[in-house]
This record gives structure tokens, sequence and C-alpha cells, in this order.
């Protein structure tokens, strides 16, 4: 797979992703971890479809991605929620672009609504919420829709250290309840390697898979496991690769 | 802030007490000073009410409004939907926002003996010059509505599969619904002047036939409670469209 951005005048394209090539299993939690501006953003967009590659194709259970799906539904990092919309309607949107009922929308939203831990909240608009409370109506708008897979772009890199943490013990509390196929982008190894079953580690622009990282740590997980000692390993083991990149990164002027 | 609070509270008390007050300053004015014999007093107005109403003032109420009526019907449903149309294009807004620019700068109403001459003197020629009057502030204000709109929405609504209308009906038009409704309040200020001069210069009845009349009279008192009806009925009619104003831009609080 590859992407590439036309050049803005005259100039050489700039070239996202090159040679990217990733297979990811059914119900496998996938975290991509790399250097920013590497392009892991691109990729959740080629994915789900609202951006296409230049050469190459992505399949989704055998089918060939060709515009964007519900089947493959993106949580943004600022979440994104329509400002005017409640919270019930903003978790409701995937259904209610797919033409389903009211009762039908309202009945599955409330479910999530729950799921995600923000029963009483459904009639409250966006500005009302805290930053966790707004990531969690995106992740239960994502999952409303029942998608195959769920692409997470980076959705707790706006929120505290604390609330962070919590969101990541949260989501998978909902990831057990719902085993979707993750791909979740980041670039907290500690979050990586507390969340997935494998961390897939990419280069500077243009990027390319530079290591893939096999997590088998038990589950379920709790947040003192990032004390123990094999936790500590893979995220050195990580840090190591990931190093020379942030500072090549650093070197183009990311 | 407390003071600011209590402020807030007695809003409607405060107004009301320096209207009030103007109109005691006026009543000193007016009898203490050679002013009075040009400009009538509270009182003289007060006492005046029930010859404007033997008058016809209510029929000629009504016969304004109706003109003002169909004129803000029609300005609203043009320049909305126009508004929404140009404001999906950025093309067409280049090619017609400076043309569109000057008419909302010019003072429509300069066009009233241009309109006589093809519409005639009556209640076409006054509905017309109300369109015109209201039809550009909301054009400009609901392309400036559309220009606002986040990409974010719209590219949430892509990305769970939306398309061109689906994106337009969920996230171009109600991000837009504040500016549309700041653009009818302008407008019905327009409007409101627009109906006053043109029946002023072309017709032979409504509210500025009425005054036009009592002007020529030398009738002070007569004139002064025309322009309070005016004035009681168009201060009604923009805190209408306020309160609904406030409730469309709920959501812009944070």
């Amino acid at each position: 797979m590859h992407l590439e951005y036309p050049a803005a005048s005259g100039g050489e394209p700039l070239v996202a992703i090159a040679d990217l090539s990733l297979t990811i299993a059914q119900g496998e939690f996938v975290a991509i971890i790399g250097p920013s501006g590497c392009g892991k953003s691109s990729l959740l967009y080629l994915i789900n479809g609202i951006a296409k590659p230049t050469s190459g194709t992505i399949s989704v259970a055998g089918d060939v991605v060709t515009r964007p799906s519900p089947d493959r539904a993106l949580v943004f990092q600022d979440a994104a929620l329509l400002p005017w919309c409640s919270v019930l309607t903003n978790v409701a949107v995937g259904l209610q672009i797919q033409r389903k009922s009211k009762s039908e929308r309202e009945t599955v939203a409330a479910e999530l609504i729950k799921l995600v831990g923000l029963d009483g909240f459904g009639a409250k608009l966006p500005h009302q919420l805290s930053g966790g409370m707004k990531q969690r109506v995106g992740i239960a708008r994502a999952l409303c829709v029942d998608p195959e897979v769920l692409l997470m772009d980076e959705p707790f890199g706006a929120l505290d250290a604390q609330t962070r943490q919590l969101m990541g013990v949260e989501l998978l509390r909902i990831w057990l309840h719902r085993k979707k196929t993750v791909i979740f982008v980041t670039h907290d190894i500690d979050e990586a390697v507390f969340l997935a079953d494998r961390v897939v580690v990419m280069s500077a622009r243009p990027s390319r898979v530079i290591e893939e990282v096999r997590i088998d740590l038990s589950r379920p997980r709790a947040l003192d496991i990032e004390n123990t000692t094999e936790f500590l390993q893979y995220r050195r083991q990580i840090w190591d690769v990931l190093k020379s990149e942030v500072t090549a990164s650093w070197a183009g002027g990311a | 802030m407390g003071g600011g609070r209590v402020t807030e509270r007695y809003r409607g008390l405060i107004g009301s007490a320096v209207v009030i007050a103007l109109l005691g300053l006026w009543q000193l004015v007016s009898v203490t000073t050679a002013a009075g014999r040009l400009s009538s007093s509270p009182v003289a107005v007060f006492l005046a009410v029930p010859e404007v109403l033997r008058d016809g003032l209510a029929l000629q109420s009504l016969y304004s409004l109706q003109a003002f009526v169909v004129g803000m019907i029609a300005a609203i449903a043009a320049g909305v939907l126009l508004g929404l149309f140009l404001g999906s294009m950025r093309v067409l807004t280049y090619l017609l926002e400076p043309s569109l620019m000057a008419f909302y700068i010019t003072p429509t109403i300069a066009l009233l003996p241009l309109v006589v001459i093809w519409l005639g003197v009556g209640n076409t020629s006054t509905a017309f010059i109300v369109f015109l009057s209201a039809v550009f502030p909301i054009v400009i204000n609901t392309i400036a509505g559309m220009r606002q709109s986040d990409p974010a929405w719209s590219r949430t609504i892509r990305a769970f599969g939306g398309g061109r209308l689906l994106t337009f009906c969920l996230a171009d038009v109600p991000g837009a619904l504040p500016e549309i409704v700041l653009g009818i309040r302008l407008g019905i200020g327009r409007g409101l002047i627009g109906i006053i001069v043109a029946e002023m210069y072309a017709s032979s009845r409504g509210l500025g036939f009425l005054l036009d009349t009592y002007s020529r009279a030398y009738r002070i008192s007569d004139l002064c409670v025309v322009v309070f009806a005016i004035g009681i009925v168009g201060f009604a009619m923009v805190q209408g469209v306020r309160l609904f104003e406030d409730r469309t831009a709920r959501w812009r609080a944070s």
C-alpha cells in the first residue's frame, strides 16, 4: 500500500506512506505506534475509506475498500461530535445515516450510552461534557453501527494522564463486551502495550512497518500490570526501535 | 461575579426604568421650554391615542403588516436558499460575494423610485422593498454561517458513510443555523425601515402613509403615536427572533 499527497506547488509529492503491508486478524487489538507525523492517522483514514491510497489496496473480510463505511467506524482524536446534537443523537448518527427508524436508533444508542458509562447524560449537549466523556460518546457512536473494525485515532491523546489511563481500562472493559477488531493509533508506548495484543511500530515518513511486537500479557489487564517486569521489557523493546525513528523525525522537522 | 448576576436578574426592570426616566425628562423639557410646541410631550401623545385609533391605526397597521409579512417570507425563503446554495460552492461564493456585499451595504431603499416605476404605487411595491431590504443580510449571514462550519462535522458524516446530501442536511445546515437566524433578525430590522419609508413615498395606505399625512398636517402628537406603535411592534418582533436565536445558538455556549 502506498499513499502520496500531491505537492502544493511543483515540488515533490509528499509520500506519507510507502510500501506498507499489514495483516490484522479478526477480533485482534492492534496498536500502531510511531513518531508524530508518520502517517498513522492517514492509515486509519485509508482503512475507513475517507482517504484513497495512491496505489495498493485495503481489504476487510475479503472486500476491497472503495468508500467510507460504518463497517470500519472511526473514533477521532478530537471526538468530532456534532455540537448542536444531544449525546443520544450524536451516538445514533451512524444509524441515522443508515436511515434506521427513530425508535430503533434510540434503543441501540441508549444501550451503548449505558455501556460507556454515560447513563443519564443522553440529553446533554457536548459542551456540557468533559474531554473524557466526549471521547466515550465518540466510542459509543462508533460502536453504535456495530462495525467489523473499530479505528481509533489517538482517541485519548488530548486527555490528561490520569483520565487517559482510566479510559484505557474502560476501553478494555468495553472491548470485552463487544469483541471487535481494534486498530488503535497512539504515540504513547505504555498505552500501546497496556491495550494491545500486538504493537506495530512505524517509521518516520515515508512510513513503513519496522517492528511488530506480540504482547503476551494475560487478560483482563488491570493498571498495576504496568509495574510488572514483562510490561517493562515490552516497553524497553519498543522504545529501542522507536528511539532512532523519533530522532529521524525530529531531524526532518516534525 | 455576584454583582453581575444581580444586575442580570433585574435587566428588564433596569431597562424599563430608563425608558420611564427618559419619558419623564421629555415631559419636563416640553413643559418648561419652548421646544414643547414642536415636539409634543408624553402626556399629549397619550391623549392623542383615541384620535389616532379613530383615524384607523389598527387597519393601517394590518395593511402594513400584510405587505411586511409577504416581503419578509419571500426574503427568508430566497435568502436562505440562495445562501445555502452559494455557501456550499466555494467558487460561486467567490464570484458573487462582492456583488452581494455591495447590495448589502447600499441602502436598498435608494431603489424605491425605480421600484415605483416598475411596480407602481401600492402594496406590491412596498412588499418588494421589504424583500430587497431584508434579503441581503440573510444571504450574507447564511454564507458566513456555512463558511464557519467545522470540517470535522462533515468529515464525521462522511466517515459513517453519508453522501453529499446527508452531509449537507446533518452537518452544514445545522451548523449554520445560528447565523441564518441572525441574518433573519437583521433582515427584520431593515425590512421595518423599508416598509415605513416605502409607504411614505409610494402608498396611500399603511403606517408610513399615516405618518406622512400627520406630518403634512403638523399633527405632531398623532405622528408620535404612530412612531411609538411602530417601535413597539418592531421591538416585539426582534425580541421574538432573539429568543429563538438564543435557542439555536445554545450549543455555542462553552
